[in-house]
């Protein structure tokens, strides 16, 4: 059998990847892809810039040789032409320095820089066999070193201009893809986005169709379980006082008969058996006046009320039935309604299926909320099966869409031979002053 | 001397046992024989073929089987046997029904002994 039940049930909706973990993981790539396509973009420069150098030099060191070369044919160079090849060599050595510390890393600088130190200590040998005016030797060394250097340098920076071409363009290509990379990320983001909104609008539409259904379906419960109410009352009246006033007619009728027939004695009896027929029915409406809507809840309130109720339970259905209520002011009337007619309802239940021997009825407030706990300890039963399977039994379903109507929660505890707890919490509202 | 002509021999039927006995004592002291009680539509419909009844005094909702079924039914097996309906409800819907069912009468309960006796009268006089 079921062990222990509530009515309260809470899901737990599986949570979705959080966006802002999204947002910061493509935020991510996207600055990686950025900071990549700059340093690409950094390569880019430095490339062309030694792309620029190398093109630049080979031009010098061609001049170089053209001056060399004239210099050679004449035999001693003139003033001009020495002026010209001196500076001409510190402007190629500062571009060389220049291009050395541009240069990555790579067989291409190496090489260069090789080819730059041969075409140097060439040329510082020819220059230092000139100044000691060692002509011959001067000219020796220049058609043996100095040239054949200078044209493997020449030879080496359009081969280094060319490489650093191609390298170029692949970083080029490095870069567009970088920002591609960017800009799908950012597109990624943007799709991501909007389809969490669109997903959020979504759920936001589906509850607010949920709500509605549920309004829906709790205004037809309610005016279900009016006419039900209705329904049942007709019923009682019915079966009741005018089934009751109709045999009380017919006891007038054969008291006036007797009466009529000089039959006095047994007249008289008659009318005293209508007399307190009579009492006995008014007695009886005034209870189902009470149970429509007890006057004593109007007038002195839900306490009142309550007491005269757990009374009247005490005994009719003959349980020890007892009350504890720490209320300091009256609730809102809706309020008072609602927890009376939970109690009543409860209590009616106790009394017709619950085979209790005692029954306690506690009503007590807190800062925010004002309870009402009935406890029994009857033959208890099991509320899934009560609640799912028939939704009007033992009107459990109508108690707790009366509270959660009202704004709160209704719980029941129970356990088959351990009696029930059933539990009605509805948020503290004062009376306006 | 002369033998009274005998009364109406009634079948009373209603669910409501304090109703019934109030009604029969009238009945009796007025002449009329009860011969038979039920509680219900089908016990009516027993005993109506099990008794010699000349008239059907029955309420309309009652359990297992309400007035307006038993009175059709007793319209089938006992077409001559007429039927007074004395319910609660004055309802023009349920009158039609009734009427339908080819009862002899339809009283709303609250009306005067008087009307109850002349009425079973008259149903009896009828089948003679």
């Amino acid at each position: 059998m079921a062990g222990a039940e509530t009515t309260t049930w809470r899901g737990r909706r599986p949570r979705a990847p959080s966006l802002w973990v999204l947002a910061a993981g493509l935020l991510a790539v996207a600055g990686l892809a950025f900071v990549g396509a700059s340093r690409v973009g950094d390569d880019i420069d430095r490339l062309e810039r030694a792309k620029s150098l190398s093109f630049q030099l080979e031009a010098r060191v061609f001049e170089q040789a053209v001056l060399e070369s004239r210099a050679a044919a004449t035999g001693v160079p003139d003033d001009t032409g020495r002026q010209r090849a001196d500076a001409l060599r510190r402007e190629i050595a500062s571009a060389l320095a220049e291009l050395t510390s541009l240069l990555p890393r790579d067989r291409h600088a190496a090489a260069t820089a090789e080819a730059a130190a041969d075409w140097q200590a060439a040329l510082d040998t020819k220059l230092s066999l000139l100044a000691a005016g060692d002509l011959v030797a001067a000219n020796r060394v220049d058609r043996a070193q100095v040239d054949p250097s200078l044209e493997r340098l020449a030879d080496r920076l359009r081969g280094t201009a060319a490489a650093y071409d191609d390298a170029a363009g692949t970083a080029q290509r490095r870069s567009r893809v970088g920002l591609l990379a960017v800009a799908g990320a950012a597109m990624g983001l943007c799709v991501i986005l909007l389809w969490r909104v669109e997903r959020a609008q979504a759920r936001q539409r589906a509850a607010e169709a949920r709500a509605g259904e549920e309004r829906s379906r709790l205004v037809n419960k309610i005016l279900s379980v009016a006419e039900r109410q209705r329904s049942g009352m007709a019923a009682e009246l019915h079966d009741g006082p005018i089934q009751d006033l109709t045999r009380l007619g017919i006891l007038l009728e054969r008291g006036r008969l007797r009466l009529r027939r000089g039959q006095t004695e047994d007249g008289l009896r008659l009318l005293t058996d209508a007399q307190t027929a009579l009492g006995d029915e008014v007695q009886a409406l005034r209870r189902i006046m009470a149970t429509l809507r007890p006057p004593v809840l109007e007038e002195r309130g839900l306490v009142s009320a309550l007491c005269d109720y757990v009374e009247m339970v005490r005994e009719q259905a003959g349980i020890s039935c007892t009350l504890s209520a720490k209320l300091p002011e009256r609730l809102p009337e809706d309020q008072e309604i609602v927890l009376y007619r939970v109690a009543q309802e409860a209590l009616t239940n106790v009394a017709r299926h619950s085979r209790a021997a005692s029954v306690r009825v506690e009503l007590a407030e807190t800062a925010d909320t004002v309870m009402l706990e009935v406890h029994d300890d009857g033959v208890g039963f099991d509320p899934a099966r009560e609640l799912v399977g028939s939704l009007d039994h033992f009107g459990l379903a109508g108690m707790r869409e009366r509270v959660e109507l009202a704004g709160g929660t209704w719980t029941v505890w129970s356990r088959e031979g351990s009696g029930t707890v059933l539990t009605a919490t509805l948020p503290r509202a004062r009376v306006a002053a | 001397m002369t033998m009274a002509p005998p009364g109406p021999r009634v079948l009373l039927v209603d669910d409501n046992q304090g109703f019934r006995t109030e009604l029969r004592l009238l009945l009796e002291d007025c002449g009329i024989k009860v011969v038979a009680e039920g509680g219900n539509g089908q016990e009516a419909v027993e005993l109506a073929s099990s008794i010699d009844a000349d008239v059907v005094l029955m309420d309309l909702r009652m359990p297992v089987m309400d007035g307006l079924e038993a009175a059709r039914a007793l319209r089938d097996r006992a077409p001559a046997l007429p039927v007074i309906i004395l319910s609660a409800y004055e309802d023009p819907a349920l009158k039609s029904e009734a009427a339908a069912a080819n009862t002899y009468a339809f009283l709303v309960k609250g009306c005067s002994g008087g009307l109850v006796l002349d009425t079973i009268e008259q149903a009896f006089q009828a089948t003679r």
